[in-house]
């Protein structure tokens, strides 16, 4: 559904240019858990922007379920966010003014949805855990509630593609591994997600992995010397071992 | 169980506004002030042409005539009913009757009472020849079946007294049979009677009263002149000047000349402050508008990423900045509005204009035009960090954490 | 703002409004005979106008208003605030009533009573009720 064909960004400022992602090529099929892998720098989170269509690629072409995105005005990006897809930041990223459960249908305001999406914002609430917090307000929330929340607004519009961005970043490990199987759980009911982490040892619950060095994706799908992570797998790529 | 209702837009709005209460806090009494200036400076001076249009009409005459020595303090009398008692030497009312162009002449006696029976303060009686009298016939012709018999009076607005109570001047006592409309001017504190009864009044004193008055046979205060139609008031009060000596006139427009120069003064001071308020107040909410624009970046950037198109949010900050113009328009309104109306005799004698309360339509159409004055100065102070805020790249405020 | 300093504050807030209430009829915008204005008998006796009894007892009105915030602040619990906030209703239409209805003020406009001292009661009072209003209606979180 998303098929990302030599895609290059470059950062342009007075006196520098900086390359965060390089001719980077791949595809996400229906279903599946694709994490991006890399360091802090590597350029993952710019791609994941440019997916989300926050941020226009310099050269090449993002298509999602056969929408060329890269050429779209903003109204129309928008649009497509809207309905498509679903964002989980690094932060939580909760409206502080809103109640848990109002932060869930904001993004109903964008998408003209059916009536009822107060039940299914319930619904999404008890899914993930929290449903006897719909009427407290974010700051009374702990970080692994808020992320919770934080994926529960992401889903409220149904969309076909959750992109996340370093979810788990700031989150203790016993909260960390929560979220992850909530996201496991999620991928399993059918939801693709595009998963962005610098943490290693989040790859096994992929079920395929990319990694970035640089802005570059560091094999290229199809290649012979294409690194892919398998769940289960302790050859998973680290740090170090990237060339 | 019946279906909760959704989240709208005007939800947003009202969260975002009722859950940063200090910052908007300041924001509406801002706005307060802007609407509450405006709509004072624009009360007033609409109270005062009021009382002068309708305390000149209330007069009937065209011109007064009283001795030269007490020109002021007819002035006065008419003006801010401040009480005062003088007679004409002669006041030659025959002659002046007779001069070409003089329509109709009455005359009038003025006493400053020393108290009314309830409180320590006097008020003018004018005593009439209801006869020969123009002015308060006007207002007895509106309401017939109300004849100025004996001890009867009529009082100005100011006056509290009830019709059919009585009130006591110089130990005699009078019967209220009517109060005249409140114009703003003196004849609100001035009360109305027959010139038998002043002088019986005046007899009786000596022994009613704590101080004998003293009314001069045949001898009035003032002479009120209505000329004949088409004729120059200006020519007659010339004629008047020169045919009886030692007189003076005062003509509604050299009152009215002499109000506008008091009332322009208050009413320059007014517009200036009105002015001032608004030309700091633009830049002041720019500013808070700013600060609260780069503050919310990062919240904008995440509507953004769940599909806020630019113009959505365009309308969500001139929604929000509109909402806390109105709210602090009403707020400003409503409490000028209460306190002008309340403390209105404390305005019209500190500040020496006549006033009464404008008309309900009046009063609407400056209360709508403080109210559109806030809300295009809150759209003027949202255009500059509305502008930043859709220029900003969302996914920058994204990644900054 | 947490509801139990919001409570003491509005308590700090009657007990100015108390004083403010007791004071004005003879400090801060005094009534006749403050000024030195009495009505005066035959025989030059000086007598009390009705602004002289409406600021007596304003100020007695005004002391029962600070009682009742200084209750507010040593003890806001729900049954009280809502006590209080009766007790504020009623004595602020008190505060308004007393120079309009009940005792009255002198009838001249003039007079400085009718002018200052009347206006700034009406507007206490009318403040003293939206606050007991307010704190009938709010709900405390306190027990």
């Amino acid at each position: 559904m998303i098929e990302v064909s030599g895609v290059t960004k470059t950062f342009r400022t007075d006196c520098l240019e900086i390359q965060a992602v390089d001719d980077v090529h791949f595809a996400v099929q229906p279903g599946k858990f694709i994490l991006i892998f890399g360091r802090s720098g590597s350029g993952k989170s710019t791609l994941l922007g440019m997916l989300a269509g926050l941020l226009r690629p310099t050269k090449g072409e993002i298509r999602i379920n056969g929408v060329d995105i890269s050429n779209l005005s903003d109204d129309k990006i928008s649009e497509l966010r809207a309905k498509e897809i679903g964002f989980v930041f690094q932060f939580s990223g909760l409206l502080p003014t809103v109640t848990v459960l109002e932060n869930i249908l904001v993004p109903t305001l964008f998408c003209k949805k059916s009536p009822g999406s107060r039940l299914r914002a319930l619904e999404l609430l008890k899914k993930v855990g929290v449903s006897d917090r719909a009427d407290a307000y974010p700051c009374t929330l702990s970080s692994g509630e808020m992320k919770r929340v934080a994926i529960a607004r992401a889903l409220i519009n149904g969309p076909s593609l959750l992109i996340a961005d370093e979810p788990t970043g700031d989150l203790d490990v016993d909260t960390e591994y929560e979220i992850m199987e909530l996201f496991r759980q999620l991928n399993r009911e059918g939801t693709t997600i595009v998963m962005v982490t610098h943490n290693p040892d989040l790859i096994p619950y992929g079920t395929q992995t990319y990694c970035m060095e640089r802005g570059k994706m560091v094999e290229k799908p199809g290649s012979s010397s294409f690194i892919k992570c398998e769940p289960g797998l302790d050859n998973h790529p680290k740090p170090k071992d990237l060339p | 169980m019946s279906k909760p209702p959704d989240f709208r837009f005007f939800n947003l709005i009202a969260r975002n506004l009722a859950n940063r209460p200090y910052r908007n806090i300041a924001t509406v009494f801002a706005f307060a002030i802007i609407a509450a200036t405006f709509f004072s400076s624009h009360y007033l001076m609409s109270g005062a042409q009021q009382s002068l249009d309708s305390g000149i009409s209330r007069m009937g005459a065209d011109i007064l005539v009283v001795p030269e020595e007490y020109s002021g303090a007819g002035q006065t009398v008419i003006l801010s009913g401040t009480p005062s008692s003088f007679f004409f030497s002669d006041s030659g009312f025959e002659k002046i009757s007779r001069i070409h162009g003089v329509a109709k002449a009455s005359p009038q006696i003025y006493i400053a009472t020393l108290f009314a029976s309830c409180c320590a303060a006097p008020v003018q009686m004018i005593a009439i020849d209801p006869e020969r009298d123009f002015t308060i016939s006007t207002w007895l012709k509106e309401n017939p079946g109300i004849i100025l018999e004996k001890d009867d009076i009529i009082i100005g607005s100011a006056i509290i007294q009830d019709v059919g109570k009585d009130l006591m001047f110089y130990g005699h006592n009078f019967h209220v049979i009517g109060i005249l409309e409140q114009t703003g001017m003196g004849v609100d504190n001035a009360v109305f009677t027959r010139f038998e009864d002043a002088y019986v009044m005046a007899d009786e004193s000596g022994e009613k009263a704590v101080k004998k008055l003293t009314i001069p046979q045949g001898k009035v205060s003032a002479v009120l002149v209505k000329v004949d139609p088409g004729t120059s008031p200006a020519v007659v009060a010339n004629e008047i000047m020169t045919q009886v000596p030692g007189t003076k006139v005062i003509m509604s427009n050299g009152l009215l000349n002499a109000v506008s120069g008091q009332l322009g003064a208050t009413t320059r001071i007014l517009y200036f402050a009105s002015l001032a308020v608004t030309i700091v107040s633009i830049p002041l909410l720019g500013l808070i508008s700013i600060m609260v624009a780069h503050e919310r970046k990062k919240e904008i950037s995440i509507l953004r990423a769940f599909g806020a198109t630019k113009s959505f949010v365009v309308r969500l900050m001139f929604a929000e900045s509109f909402s806390l113009a109105i709210i602090g328009g009403f707020i400003g309104i409503g409490a000028s509005a209460g306190i002008l109306m309340i403390y209105q005799d404390f305005i019209r004698i500190t500040l020496k204009i006549p006033f009464i309360m404008p008309s309900p339509t009046a009063i609407l159409v400056q209360g709508g035009s403080a109210l559109l004055l806030s809300i295009l100065i809150g759209g003027i102070a949202s255009i500059y960090p509305v502008f930043l805020i859709t220029r900003s790249s969302p996914y920058e405020a994204i990644r900054g954490g | 703002m947490n509801s139990d300093k919001m409570i003491k504050g509005i308590g700090a807030l009657l007990i100015l409004l108390g004083v403010v209430v007791a004071l004005t009829s003879w400090i801060i915008f005094p009534v006749c005979e403050m000024h030195g204005l009495y009505a005066e008998t035959k025989t030059g006796t000086k007598l009390l106008m009705p602004c002289g009894y409406t600021a007596r007892a304003e100020t007695g009105i005004g002391a029962l208003i600070v009682v009742a915030g200084g209750l507010l602040i040593a003890r806001g619990t729900r049954e009280t605030r809502q006590a209080i906030g009766v007790f504020s209703v009623a004595t602020g239409v008190l505060v308004i009533l007393f120079p309009t209805v009940l005792i009255g003020m002198c009838k001249l406009a003039e007079h400085p009573c009718r002018q200052l001292t009347l206006p700034a009661l009406e507007i206490l009072g009318t403040i003293i009720v939206i606050i007991g209003g307010y704190l009938i209606w709010k709900k405390g979180v306190n027990e």
